[in-house]
């Protein structure tokens, strides 16, 4: 079973669509802050991570920085989701090799899970 | 003229063999000749002052016959008697007389002359009678008047232009005044300028730098003005906006530069050429640490923005999307599912109206036009009227779309937000056209095609006339259309104008209450990529 790890501090958001990943068969852990977040990826070494970019004690933007400065998990596949979404943003998380950014107002859990699905079957 | 004086042969001496006679009508033969060919009008006159004998010039300069000349009063023929009498007098008195009168024709002609009167006497000094010569001086007279004319006109020429010497004259020194003026004028707005310049002369050495300049150097005027770019380097403040501009080989603009003590700047500049000769240049700095620091809030305030208000609602979203879902909602009423369904529309409805809000945000931001790149507009169009045939549909409304035979047609755009534009004209259009009414797309090529033209026309309520000039305005909504749609956030065509300004095109309308709006779109084809760049 393909491991997800999603870092997310809004808890009805993370419950939702952890139910939703869980149903359409992934493994998912959830980290409610960015500090969180990498000790888990570190630890379980996920076959994608969803990160949310506004969260507590380390910002998603820090947290793709360390997760691109560890040999393990620098090829992991990272889909922000995010309310945020300006271009400056897109382009800094760009550069640091994000594969996508999902603005969640703007899509269902159910399209989550099928921008998981494409990227790791 | 022979044997007409009597004193001639009185005189003449004993002349037994007539050969001294002979002699003498030789002679009077010889002066009889040259009179007549004289081509001067010349005549005899007596000391009364009768014409004696005239010549066949002036018989011919007169227009008398010498029948009706001989014998009669010769100051007839130029003057009154009064002055003749006066004339006759004076005449008398010298043994040559001249003087400019005029002469009377037969014809009555008025012909100026040149009197010449030359006396004769006899041996005792006696009067006897005198020649008199008429000279005509009508050409003289003619020339000396145009002369005259010549002169006063050449005069007045040199009267001119000496005035025109002497305005000009005032005219340079008033230019000299102004220049003047002008010169401090400029220093002052130099010196005062809130941007630091810096101007350099035409062998690179500092000519002039202002007070600003001064502060963002942290150096004193006099220590850097004539200092060549290698003295300036010494700097360090300077050094490198020394760097930079000769890098840029004569041409820096609009680069930012950082400056000691964290101040961001940025720098221009400026070569000052008169035709092909280098005369220096302006280099000018202008102050961007506040703008950037209100750029890092604002890009802050809007994330937190965003996340704040959408935090809620893509929660609500996703719950009630759960709920709805095949699975999550199975044990739900019909009635609850519709419930849920029209609290969905109405967190949609909230959604959309954030985004068009960050959205008009990001765009005064002037950050909007992230991507622009070559695209297809018309298959854009296809695309944004096909994603509307549903809507369409369920209001029983026609929406077509012409498109030009020629295809395909690229245009430089940043293709999410030209999308935008014509959504935001057709859900417009869409939501203010009543049933059975037709909503027309059509793209054209214009100005050889350099422009595209985008029209989109409705047969809907149209704008009223009072209220078309707000159209564009944020938040405008107009009043007819306020009662048919209620939740416009009166922000499409705020998004719209602005989203086609930046790529450098116009939007406009025509509409007439109820009568349907016609919406036009003109978007530039292809102009320089690298001047569109410079836009955002």
């Amino acid at each position: 079973m393909k491991r997800v790890l999603l870092i997310e501090d809004e808890e009805l958001i993370s419950a939702l669509l952890a139910k939703k990943l869980s149903e359409g068969g992934y493994d998912v852990t959830v980290a409610g802050d960015g500090e969180e977040g990498i000790v888990k990826a570190k630890m379980q070494n996920p076959d994608i991570v969803l990160l949310d970019m506004m969260l507590p004690r380390m910002n998603g933007l820090e947290v793709l920085q360390e997760m691109r400065d560890d040999a393990d998990l620098r090829d992991t596949p990272v889909i922000i989701i995010s309310n945020s979404g300006q271009p400056v943003e897109i382009e800094a998380v760009r550069k640091l090799g994000a594969k996508d950014w999902l603005v969640k107002t703007n899509f269902d859990p159910g399209e989550v899970l099928e921008k998981v699905r494409s990227y790791i079957g | 003229m022979r044997n007409t004086d009597p004193r001639i042969s009185k005189r003449l001496p004993e002349d037994p063999k007539g050969t001294f006679q002979e002699d003498v009508f030789v002679l009077e033969e010889y002066i009889q000749d040259l009179w007549r060919f004289f081509p001067l009008p010349i005549c005899y006159v007596n000391p009364v002052h009768r014409i004696l004998e005239v010549n066949e010039a002036f018989l011919e300069f007169t227009g008398y016959t010498n029948n009706e000349i001989i014998g009669t009063y010769a100051f007839q023929l130029w003057k009154g008697a009064k002055e003749g009498s006066a004339l006759e007098e004076e005449l008398l008195k010298r043994d040559h007389f001249e003087r400019e009168i005029i002469l009377t024709t037969k014809e009555a002609s008025r012909i100026p002359i040149r009197l010449y009167a030359q006396l004769r006497r006899d041996s005792a000094g006696e009067v006897i009678g005198y020649f008199l010569a008429l000279v005509d001086i009508t050409r003289e007279k003619e020339f000396s008047g145009q002369l005259e004319e010549k002169v006063q006109e050449r005069t007045k020429q040199l009267e001119d232009m000496r005035s025109a010497l002497l305005n000009m004259l005032e005219d340079t020194e008033e230019a000299r005044k102004r220049a003047e003026g002008d010169r401090n004028r400029t220093r002052a707005i130099i010196t005062n300028f809130p941007d630091g310049l810096l101007v350099l002369d035409a062998s690179q050495h500092a000519e002039l730098v202002n007070q600003a300049a001064e502060r963002m150097f942290d150096v004193k005027a006099r220590d850097i003005l004539g200092k060549s770019l290698d003295q300036l380097k010494l700097f360090s403040t300077i050094l490198p906006l020394v760097e930079l501009y000769e890098a840029s080989e004569g041409g820096v603009s609009h680069k930012e530069l950082e400056m000691a003590g964290g101040k961001v700047v940025v720098v221009s500049a400026l070569p000052l050429q008169f035709g092909e000769e280098f005369r220096g240049a302006i280099l000018a700095l202008h102050d961007i640490t506040r703008e950037k620091e209100v750029e890092r809030i604002k890009t802050e305030f809007v994330s937190l923005a965003a996340h704040q208000l959408r935090t809620p609602l893509s929660a609500i979203k996703w719950t009630i999307s759960m709920l709805l879902d095949e699975g999550g909602g199975k044990n739900l009423t019909e009635q609850q599912r519709d419930y849920l369904r029209k609290t969905y529309r109405s967190n949609e409805r909230m959604i959309l109206l954030i985004n068009d809000l960050l959205d008009v945000t990001r765009l005064e931001e002037g950050k909007y036009l992230y991507k622009p790149e070559f695209g297809q507009i018309d298959a854009l169009l296809k695309n944004v009227v096909e994603s509307h045939q549903g809507e369409a549909k369920r209001r029983e409304a026609k929406l077509k779309l012409e498109l030009p035979s020629k295809g395909p047609i690229r245009i430089l755009m940043d293709a999410e937000k030209i999308r935008l534009v014509f959504q935001n004209l057709l859900e417009n259009a869409l939501s203010y056209t009543f049933k059975g009414g037709t909503i027309t797309v059509s793209l054209y090529l214009r100005g050889g095609d350099e422009e595209v033209e985008v029209v989109v026309q409705d047969t809907g309520m149209g704008i009223p006339q009072g209220q078309q000039r707000r159209v564009f305005e944020k938040f405008f909504r107009a009043t007819n259309a306020k009662k048919v749609d209620t939740e416009g956030s009166g922000l499409g065509l705020y998004l719209a104008k602005n989203i086609v300004e930046a790529h450098g095109g116009t939007i406009w309308f025509e509409s007439q209450e109820g009568q349907g709006a016609t919406f036009h779109v003109v978007l530039p084809v292809k102009k320089e990529i690298e001047e569109f760049l410079k836009t955002f």
